[in-house]
């Protein structure tokens, strides 16, 4: 029954992170710090 | 009432974020313009019970629409019904700033023009009659200091109380808007067109400075004399150093890596414990608690232990950024940048690869040349970035206890030393030829606003931590059933197909002192992403099995001191492996991004492979050199 | 004289700009014939420099400055 549950538990919590991987995948994103927009140094452009 | 839609426009470094930040706090929502990678952000808060959303459209000189910001700036205003566009102008620099304004207001927009800095302006002695500049321009001015709850408020009365459409602008601004449709009827070049109308855009700000701002009284600035030391000839580059050495030094030994420790004793010794006697209690299969335990907690924890790190690196390099230092930064190593085929400019999105690669990577757009762009690109990969840091950190305190925070500091420089030494190549062979130019504000030095480093730094480090639930969390679980099976069932570690994966990996270094397939193995899965090298390393030397009485033993990495990692390695073939993780092949997010900045597969391919050649070939180097002088 | 020659403490009147890629952007940044300049300081190696235009800094390297015309202003 614990086996179950916990197995249950870990695979629920594995399906969504492969999720989450794949559609960062699909989107093009990434989890990585957001990008430079709080950044003034990368300002004087074109 | 409807919500009241207000934007903020304005040029860089005008404090227009921290106004943000200090309007919304953390109402905010972050996401992407449309088909562009430039932040959206927009916050939300309640005045006199009046909804309020606000926009933070990105810092922009002009909008000339020549780059993605500049095309948003005007997309936005000319195509949303807002109630209020306010356009926050830095005081002590207002002559260049209004040049947005003057561009904003021929576009028929109406602007609350937010004199912000107030403060500082008048210590330096500039002077700027409200009143006067309102009937300049026509639009209505309001003042603020930055960072202060009373300016907040004020904005927020004005926000609720202005009514745009009571204002048109003076007759010198209509007058100006008339000769600009003038020349551009006109019949010349476009190019000869647009500097015609930068000068009309100037003599009408010459104009209204000298109707409303006095300047006779102006003293040097506190930047100004500061500069004498921070970015004037030779002295500044060690005073640039020392400023990296004590960030590094607050990440590795006074702040970050005390708390990392307490963290590493929390998750691999006490919770490891007690999670393993819970499950077992309850009867959990022997197999389940086991990728409990030493699948998910040891691979997602070795990483977990690093997040203080991170966001402590992250905070020192948010709360640089916001001093204005980051500008100077690159004034005072473009002389060094250029002569490797860099800009200085350069250095900023290099700085920000110490983070993560993916938005240095995307930070090389700011860069001016294409050939500036594209050699970024190729070499930002080299540094040290949060992910690979736990793996420096892990091997230095363990294999360099004594030396640990300056053994990290020597692997930074290594793989600065070599994004420069690729720079160089890159410039000479696969891009000559190729201009490149180099123009930057020195913005004056502020002291930052703590809201604004606090949420940067927030905003950072929690894409570290979504990683350690997502991917690294299923990272870890295929590790463990690959190093817990093979293809006829369960079986011994050392015949799961990790192994086997790992010994074929691990050929290719017989001459690098580490051919154990435990070293393969994680090298290998560090290309999924570089954190899991560290994961790797946990769940095969089981650091989460190590009982609580190392306590005396528990500095960094404590878990790992009594497993079989500590025995497989060397000090000499430690700093081998670190030098080749440090280099080889980026992560597969880093790739993709590669793919999308530098436009084709043919890059990623490049990238991949003379990375992990230049990385083999060091890594090489090191291990033979280190045994030649008898380490 | 060009902008290029410029040492620390001149100040210097903008006459004209050569044609260049970057000649719209200098003038976007306030660098209109007419304007005054003060040469403030330079990086280590001399280049870049730093100016002080319309009251605020401005770093350029000399290759740049080149293209920038000044006389010596009173």
């Amino acid at each position: 029954m614990a086996t179950f549950l916990v197995g249950a538990l870990v695979a629920a919590a594995f399906f969504f992170a492969v999720r989450h991987v794949y559609r960062n995948f699909r989107d093009g994103k990434e989890d990585c710090c957001g990008n430079c927009s709080g950044c003034h140094g990368c300002s004087a452009k074109r | 009432m409807a919500t009241l839609a207000v934007a903020l426009t304005g040029n860089p470094n005008t404090g227009k974020s921290t106004i943000f930040n200090e309007l919304t706090g953390a109402r905010q929502k972050i996401g992407n313009w449309p088909g562009v990678t430039v932040d959206k952000k927009v916050g939300y808060t309640r005045y006199k019970d009046r909804a309020i959303s606000i926009v933070d459209l990105p810092g922009t000189y002009s909008v000339n629409a020549r780059s993605p910001e500049e095309k948003i700036v005007i997309d936005y205003l000319m195509n949303n019904k807002l109630d209020l566009v306010m356009d926050v102008v830095d005081s002590s620099n207002i002559e260049r700033n209004l040049f947005l304004t003057v561009q904003l207001l021929e576009q028929g927009i109406p602007l609350l023009i937010d004199l912000n800095m107030q403060d500082d302006a008048e210590r330096r002695g500039i002077r700027i009659d409200v009143k006067k500049l309102e009937e300049a321009i026509g639009m209505p001015v309001v003042e603020t200091v930055g960072r202060s709850s009373k300016s907040t408020r004020k904005l927020l009365d004005v926000f609720t109380d202005t009514v745009m459409s009571q204002y048109h602008v003076s007759a010198q601004v209509q007058e100006h808007i008339d000769r600009v449709q003038a020349i551009r009827a006109k019949d010349i070049p476009d190019s000869s067109k647009e500097e015609a109308l930068i000068e009309a855009r100037y003599e009408l700000i010459d104009k209204i400075m000298a109707q409303a701002v006095n300047t006779e009284h102006v003293s040097q600035s506190v930047s100004e004399k500061l500069d004498r030391y921070l970015a004037n000839g030779f002295l500044a580059l060690p005073i640039f150093l020392a400023i990296l050495y004590a960030v590094f030094q607050i990440t590795f030994t006074w702040i970050g890596q005390p708390i990392a420790d307490v963290l590493d004793d929390v998750i691999n010794t006490d919770f490891v414990a007690f999670m393993t006697d819970f499950l077992t209690d309850a009867g959990v299969a022997d197999w389940l608690v086991s990728l409990v335990c030493d699948g998910i907690i040891a691979g997602v924890g070795a990483v977990l232990t690093f997040v203080p790190l991170i966001f402590v690196l992250f905070f020192c390099l948010s709360f640089l950024d916001g001093t204005g230092y980051m500008a100077r930064i690159a004034f005072i190593m473009d002389p060094i940048m250029r002569r490797c085929g860099l800009t200085g400019k350069g250095v900023m999105p290099l700085m920000m690869g110490f983070g993560c690669g993916v938005p240095a990577i995307m930070g090389a757009r700011a860069l001016d040349s294409e050939k500036d762009r594209m050699v970024s690109i190729l070499v930002t990969p080299f540094l040290t970035c949060g992910a690979k840091l736990p793996i420096m950190a892990l091997f230095a305190a363990m294999f360099f206890p004594d030396q640990a925070a300056n053994v990290v500091f020597a692997m930074y420089i290594a793989g600065v030393v070599m994004a420069i030494v690729a720079a160089k190549c890159l410039g000479a062979t696969v891009f000559r030829d190729k201009g490149s130019t180099f123009l930057l504000e020195l913005p004056p030095y502020r002291l930052p606003d703590m809201k604004t480093v606090l949420l940067e730094t927030w905003d950072k480090g929690k894409g570290y931590l979504v990683k350690a639930g997502t991917i690294i969390f299923a990272a870890s679980v295929l590790l463990w059933v690959m190093s817990n099976y093979n293809f006829s069932g369960p079986c011994e570690i050392e015949d799961s197909i990790l192994a086997m994966l790992g010994s074929w990996m691990s050929q290719l270094f017989v001459f690098h002192g580490f051919a154990t397939w435990e070293a393969g193995a994680a090298l290998l899965s560090g290309i999924m992403a570089k954190e899991t090298v560290v994961a790797t390393m946990g769940i095969l030397y089981g650091a989460a099995d190590v009982s609580t009485e190392a306590e005396d033993a528990i500095e960094t990495a404590g878990a790992f001191m009594n497993t079989g990692m500590a025995t497989s390695f060397t000090a000499l073939s430690a700093l081998a492996f670190m030098v080749f993780s440090q280099l080889y092949t980026p992560c597969v997010t880093a790739l993709g991004t590669i793919k999308k900045e530098a436009g084709g597969w043919k890059w990623v391919a490049f990238s991949a492979v003379y990375m992990f050649v230049t990385a083999w070939l060091i890594s090489l180097l090191v291990y033979q050199i280190g045994r030649l002088l008898g380490f | 004289m060009t902008l290029k020659e410029g040492k620390p403490g001149m100040l210097l009147k903008v006459q004209h700009i050569h044609d260049s890629e970057l000649k719209e952007r200098l003038m976007t940044m306030g660098l209109t014939p007419g304007t005054r300049v003060r040469v403030l300081r330079s990086a280590p190696f001399g280049d870049p420099m730093a100016i002080g235009v319309r009251s605020y800094s401005l770093a350029l390297r000399r290759a740049d400055a080149e293209k920038v015309e000044v006389v010596m202003a009173s």
